[in-house]
């Protein structure tokens, strides 16, 4: 699998006289994967999400996107435009008075010329079904809608990667799956890499791989089931367990044992229903 | 909170609301020095001539257009007033003593309190049709020239959108906070005015510090998508230049010969 973003050893701390945010980090991030980053508030891990576009410089080690060292002055902007960020408040990320206008933002910035910015826009925004809103002004807008906007905003850069940063926190169970969904089917479509920055383990388990950090650590790494097999790491380092896991592992501690881990709904149910056909 | 309309737009479809904001900026504003030109009846009957018109073309109910005059009301009648009265030209029309009225104080009192009309009705009628935004862009075009003397245009733009984007959202913010602040006992609508004003403390604080929250986030927003200055870049908003600027200017050409000509 060709890898795209390659973190290398990276410590960084926002001021010398503060402790470090992020120690020692390594981790790579292949292409057409869905990359799941959990962990606790102040883990590190939007701090890392920085790091990944350059927003932040690393004080040791390296990051490289697409083979473009972040270090580099000249290849910030290069990253910049393979690597999108959909951040957690869908106000504070909307910076057009209409929503043309802020898909058109990120493309105004690299110089596209007007013809073939309002191609991308009507292409961008038709992936992310608000082809209707053109116009609309973003108060007029639910934050589902300002998020898909955000990430109609990216896509219209034509990224290698698209990171959503805490980006479903601020919504509603309704805005959440509508923009998890569009991700979901931009993944499937266009091959896009993402990276789902959460503290969400229901969300994080429908990941292809899962990286757990602490206290600015990548403490482990691994396909969901995998992870979740540590379910106590996960609870001690103050993540929520997904209900069908936290189901599952209070009736095996009542004695019933169950032949494969359950991370979703469907499955504990399909779980259930076998579990006593097999006894 | 749904049908806030900001500035005085007044949405519509006339000749004037189709006006390139280019072509209606530089006649709002040399209509402020032609004004000037005006000194006898018949200039300033043309004036208002071209005033009229303007608003009969644009379409707008007539109330938009006084609610516009009405701050400005009181500022006319006075103006009008003091000429009245201090003017000492021509014949003597009144006298009842101490107060002696002019015919020159007359004229020159309806003179002047006709070129303020005018000038508001006509600024007024450009903050009518045309959008805060659209005003923004005609006017980083207009003055784009000026960034070669080091004058900072784009970034001006950019901080006019962004304040426009972001007073509904403020708006919205503040009404949030005055009812978590009444929830908690306070209260915005009553009491002497010292009391009412120690009230919007807990109202400003609250709403400073999101704001700054909100710029710091807005900030790292626009960087991860490239944002870099006004250098190099491009702009999805585009104003077209067409036959009715053209119009428009011939109009006001003909307008500026007339009063030339005519005044005395």
């Amino acid at each position: 699998m060709e890898e795209l973003i390659t973190v290398q050893g990276v410590s960084f701390r926002y001021h010398e006289d503060q402790p470090h945010v992020l120690r020692d980090v390594s981790l790579s991030v292949y292409k057409g994967e869905w990359l799941a980053i959990v962990g606790h508030n102040g883990s590190g891990k939007s701090t890392l999400a920085k790091l990944l576009n350059g927003l932040q410089l690393p004080e040791q080690g390296d990051v490289l996107v697409e083979g473009y060292n972040s270090r580099d002055e000249e290849s910030i902007w290069e990253i910049r435009r393979r690597v999108g960020i959909v951040f957690q408040n869908p106000d504070n990320q909307f910076v057009g008075t209409s929503v043309r206008d802020d898909v058109a933002f990120g493309l105004e910035n690299s110089g596209m010329a007007r013809e073939l910015m309002l191609e991308r826009i009507s292409e961008s925004v038709l992936k992310v079904r608000m082809e209707d809103y053109l116009d609309q002004e973003p108060h007029r807008l639910s934050g589902g809608q300002k998020q898909r906007v955000a990430i109609a905003g990216i896509i219209a850069l034509r990224p290698s990667i698209v990171i959503l940063d805490e980006a479903t926190s601020m919504l509603d169970p309704a805005g959440r799956k509508e923009v998890l969904q569009t991700m979901r089917k931009l993944k499937e479509e266009e091959g896009m890499t993402v990276i789902s920055i959460t503290h969400d383990l229901e969300e994080a388990a429908q990941a292809d791989r899962l990286v757990v950090m602490n206290a600015g650590e990548v403490i482990d790494e691994g396909l969901p089931v995998e992870v979740f097999k540590k379910g106590d790491m996960l609870e001690q380092i103050g993540l929520d367990l997904p209900f069908p896991l936290q189901v599952q592992r209070a009736l095996s501690e009542k004695g019933y044992d169950f032949s494969r881990l359950t991370l979703s709904q469907e499955e504990l149910v399909n779980e259930l229903w076998t579990l006593q056909l097999k006894v | 909170m749904q049908n806030i309309i900001i500035g005085q737009y007044v949405p519509g479809q006339s000749f004037i609301h189709k006006l390139d904001p280019r072509a209606k900026l530089i006649t709002a504003f040399l209509f402020v020095i032609i004004v000037f030109l005006a000194n006898n009846w018949i200039t300033y009957a043309l004036l208002g001539a071209f005033t009229l018109l303007a608003i009969f073309v644009s379409r707008l109910p007539l109330r938009y257009i006084y609610n516009g005059l009405k701050p400005i009301l009181l500022v006319i009648i006075l103006t009008f007033l003091l000429h009245v009265f201090l003017t000492k030209e021509g014949p003597l029309l009144f006298d009842w003593g101490f107060l002696e009225i002019y015919e020159g104080g007359v004229k020159q009192g309806v003179f002047i309190s006709l070129r303020l009309l005018f000038l508001i009705m006509i600024t007024s009628l450009l903050t009518l049709t045309t959008t805060p935004i659209d005003i923004t862009v005609g006017i980083e075009t207009l003055l784009g020239p000026m960034k070669k003397v080091g004058l900072p245009v784009h970034e001006f733009a950019l901080m006019m959108s962004i304040a426009l984007r972001f007073i509904p959202t403020l708006l919205e913010e503040t009404e949030k906070i005055m009812k978590a602040q009444s929830a908690r006992g306070a209260q915005f609508s009553s009491g002497p005015i010292k009391e009412r004003l120690k009230s919007i403390v807990p109202l400003l604080v609250p709403l400073f510090v999101s704001a700054f929250k909100r710029a710091e986030d807005l900030a790292m927003a626009m960087e991860a998508r490239g944002y870099r200055g006004g250098e190099g870049r491009t702009s999805i908003r585009l104003l077209k230049w067409s036959g009715k600027d053209t119009t428009l200017f011939v109009i006001l050409l003909l307008l500026c010969i007339s009063l030339l000509l005519l005044r005395s």
